[in-house]
């Protein structure tokens, strides 16, 4: 059981996201912006991160720039859920060190297991560092 | 009785052809000639070809009497282009014979034989003995004239057989007197005499007065010949009585002058200078140059026997005198016939010649002309395509400096003319593209043409994105003369095709958002079977929502390709504005009253109804409604503005909210750009601004807007009151 922060502007994926996590056992905290993520990560201080691209405000890609160059969140493993899907979209949100990207629609079933094996990698990865 | 006309025109013929040949039987050849010309002109004027091709005959043989060679092959060309034209093979054969006889006498021997041997096979083909016999006998004349008395024999031989065998005694005679020439001429008199004398026999029986006149004096030859005195003058004074009795004077003149020499030879000198006298005034009478000169010269002689010195010596002058004369005279005719046989060649060479070296000469005008014109319009084209090119054309020499530039270069660039002379070509483009360039060059002198996108700065500092393309012009060694650009702007195009790329990538986008939602809760109902029923209902709520939406994408997409393809059907009626904006007003309130904007009418009491669609004009309203709720910060103002002008109904819809930067007012229209930054999120599809215009378009109004950055937009439409076609 993890926490999960979702960010997004479209409430309705917001509400789907939130009831699939919430069902799935994790602790899911929504923000609408890039901005209202970074004002309420060290308050929520989640382990996994679900974004959206295109957003007022702070968009996608401002808020896993400055995720990863923070040394507080650089580790928390991001997955970016959005509908752009053009080829040269896809790269670029790959080439920004998320662990995902996930073209909507999508089955949220799936990520719901995707979720629960990068959390696992997480923590495996993490058990490693802690036995060197 | 009355004769015939026909009758009557064959007998003026006859006569006049019979008194023709009468005088030229008597060697009056001009006298001749002149009933043959009268006989001409009857013949003509009743057109009978077959009588004018004989008399233009008998006019050749004349005018060869004549020794008017050329005046005889006219006429006698003329005969036969008619005997030809009238099929009259014999007469053809006697044609192409006097043809043949004429040119012998022109000792143009070739010719001559060509002549008669077409006259042979013509004869031949006719199967006429005769004619074969005669033609046959001419060709041993001519061989005898060569020189050639073996092929001459035979040929005389071959007549004679012929005659023989036909019993054409004037033809036999004629062959044997013609076989003793040969032997004659051989020197073999014995054999000549058997030959003249079997001949003087046969013509004995034909009784031809002339022949048998003509054989004696060949016969009085040989005896004189064979130092037989007696019998030549014997033979000689025979000749003179058959030819005093056909009255060929001629003829007389000759055995007189013969019987002199050989009397002078018997030294009977007074019968010989009585025998001379008569000769020489016979001679004068007829003005035969040739016997006087003999005659004047045997005199020279026989005065010279008789040492009587002096006289010798006038009549040797004289016969000299006669002799050049007739040389003279003879060699006049024949430079004069040489001459025109020379001048007729001469002219139609010159003929040929020139009409050739005029086809030449006229090709090479031709071909200079065309390929000067092909060369100027060439040139004109040029001009006109360096003149008046909508593309850059920049001219370099081999180290990529410029040498010359188009108008539309200076004119679009906004630089002088000389701000590109001598430049490198890479720098009057962005400082990015130099590497490019570069590498585009080692590409242009390998395969002789190279092309890239690149970006140049205008002098205003605008870009104008270029596709270039680059040639090597060479000069015949191979030598770089120039290199030479064409640039095309395609900058519209470029920003055209980063529209439509960002029109699907939003399409595409506007249409998976809703699409997430539907898939996503139906996924989630499917796989909790123990959701709560206000749970699910709440799911399927949106579902259904988002159906909805997506629904009202794919319509505007649906109207925007019909508006396209042009396909779209405007319903025109008498409508009030006032209500259709009344309406959208109401409709948009719960997103107004969300976003506590308020909405501000200003509109006439009474308003003139407009010709239009209301739907579609109710759509153009709605669309410019929703933008402005849409970029209209909450507790904004939006106003709406009606306005009866003279002839059109004028609506403003203003909003106090982010306002249209200034470089997107004129693209605002266009199909799939949105203004503003891509970072706000406003829902729509980019289309909605191009589908009204198209609408107002259609409407004959007009749409548009004006705004300034973070003031506000006011935009407007015009709608006619009557319907404008």
């Amino acid at each position: 059981m993890a926490k999960i922060l979702i960010v997004d502007d479209n409430i309705n994926i917001k509400n789907l996201l939130e009831y699939n996590l919430n069902k799935a056992g994790h602790e899911v905290f929504t923000v609408a912006n890039g901005q209202s993520a970074l004002d309420n990560i060290e308050n929520f201080q989640p382990e996994l991160i679900l974004t959206d691209l295109d957003m007022p405000e702070m968009n996608g890609y401002n808020l896993i720039e400055k995720l990863l160059s923070d040394q507080e969140t650089k580790d928390i493993p991001i997955i970016i859920i959005t509908c752009k899907s053009q080829q040269d979209d896809i790269q670029k949100g790959l080439e920004s060190g998320v662990r995902a990207y996930l073209v909507k629609p999508f089955d949220p079933n799936q990520l719901v297991k995707k979720i629960g094996e990068i959390l696992k990698n997480e923590k495996d990865r993490k058990k490693n560092i802690n036995h060197r | 009785m009355k004769k015939d006309k026909k009758d009557g025109f064959m007998e003026n013929l006859q006569l006049l052809n019979n008194i023709a040949d009468t005088y030229k039987r008597f060697s009056n050849f001009d006298k001749a000639l002149e009933f043959y010309q009268k006989s001409l002109a009857v013949a003509q004027n009743n057109n009978n070809k077959k009588e004018i091709a004989s008399v233009f005959n008998n006019i050749g043989i004349t005018f060869w009497n004549l020794s008017k060679y050329e005046k005889s092959l006219e006429s006698h060309q003329k005969s036969l282009q008619i005997f030809k034209e009238i099929k009259s093979k014999k007469n053809i054969a006697i044609t192409l014979n006097n043809i043949g006889n004429v040119y012998q006498s022109l000792s143009n021997y070739d010719k001559s034989l060509e002549f008669h041997l077409q006259s042979l096979n013509i004869y031949k083909d006719i199967n006429d003995q005769n004619g074969i016999a005669s033609s046959l006998n001419n060709i041993g004349i001519l061989y005898m004239k060569l020189i050639d008395f073996e092929n001459a024999l035979e040929f005389f031989r071959s007549s004679l057989d012929i005659c023989k065998s036909i019993n054409n005694l004037q033809g036999e005679a004629n062959a044997l007197n013609n076989i003793g020439a040969i032997f004659y001429n051989q020197k073999n008199y014995t054999k000549a005499l058997d030959k003249f004398k079997d001949s003087l026999k046969t013509l004995e029986k034909t009784g031809n007065k002339s022949s048998i006149a003509a054989t004696l004096n060949n016969i009085a030859d040989v005896y004189a010949g064979l130092g037989n005195n007696e019998k030549a003058l014997d033979n000689f004074q025979r000749a003179l009585k058959f030819e005093t009795e056909i009255n060929n004077k001629f003829g007389i003149a000759s055995c007189l002058k013969n019987i002199g020499i050989l009397l002078q030879n018997d030294q009977r000198f007074p019968e010989t200078t009585q025998h001379f006298e008569k000769s020489l005034h016979i001679a004068e009478e007829i003005n035969s140059k040739e016997l006087l000169q003999e005659i004047y010269s045997a005199l020279s002689e026989l005065n010279t026997v008789q040492e009587n010195f002096r006289e010798a010596l006038e009549n040797f002058k004289i016969s000299t005198k006669i002799k050049d004369e007739v040389f003279s005279e003879e060699s006049d005719r024949k430079i004069s016939e040489m001459r025109t046989i020379y001048e007729t060649e001469r002219k139609e060479k010159e003929a040929e010649i020139y009409r050739l070296q005029n086809i030449d000469l006229k090709k090479e005008i031709d071909e200079r002309i065309i390929a000067e014109e092909a060369l100027r319009i060439s040139e004109e084209r040029f001009r006109s395509l360096f003149e008046i090119a909508s593309e850059f054309i920049i001219i370099m020499d081999s180290e990529y400096r410029i040498l010359q530039v188009n108008p539309e270069t200076i004119r679009k660039s906004g630089f002088e003319k000389k701000e590109f002379i001598g430049k490198k070509i890479y720098e009057i483009f962005h400082a990015k593209y130099h590497e490019l360039f570069l590498k585009e060059f080692e590409v242009l002198l390998k395969k002789n043409n190279a092309s890239l996108e690149a970006e140049f700065i205008c002098k205003d500092g605008s870009v104008l994105i270029m596709d270039c393309s680059f040639s090597v012009v060479y000069d015949k060694h191979k030598k770089i003369m120039f290199v030479v650009s064409f640039q095309r702007d395609i900058t519209q195009k470029k920003e055209i095709e980063k529209m439509k790329s960002d029109f699907v990538s939003h399409v595409s986008h506007e249409l998976r958002s809703p699409l997430a939602s539907i898939k996503g809760f139906t996924a989630t109902i499917l796989a909790d079977k123990n959701m709560k029923p206000k749970t699910r209902e709440d799911f399927l709520t949106i579902i259904d929502n988002e159906s909805d939406r997506l629904t009202r994408l794919i319509e505007n997409l649906l109207d925007i390709s019909k508006i396209e393809s042009g396909s779209v059907k405007m319903e025109f009626q008498l409508a009030n504005v006032l209500e259709m904006i009344n309406l959208a007003a109401s409709n948009i309130k719960p997103l107004t009253d969300k976003k506590k904007i308020k909405i501000e009418k200003n509109f006439p009491p009474i308003l003139s109804s407009v010709k239009c669609d209301p739907d579609k004009i109710y759509q153009v309203i709605m669309n410019l409604l929703s933008n402005a709720v849409k970029f209209t910060p909450p507790n904004g103002i939006i106003k709406l503005f009606i306005k009866d002008k003279n002839g059109e109904v004028e609506i403003q819809v203003s909003d106090n909210g982010v306002g249209i930067p200034e470089m997107s007012l004129d693209k605002i229209f266009h199909k799939f750009y949105r203004a503003g930054n891509s970072q706000d999120k406003i829902i729509g599809t980019g289309l909605g601004l191009s589908i009204a215009k198209e609408i107002i378009k259609s409407h004959r109004g007009k749409i548009w807007v004006e705004s300034e950055k973070n003031k506000g937009s006011d935009f407007y439409f015009t709608i006619p009151k009557k319907r404008v076609f």
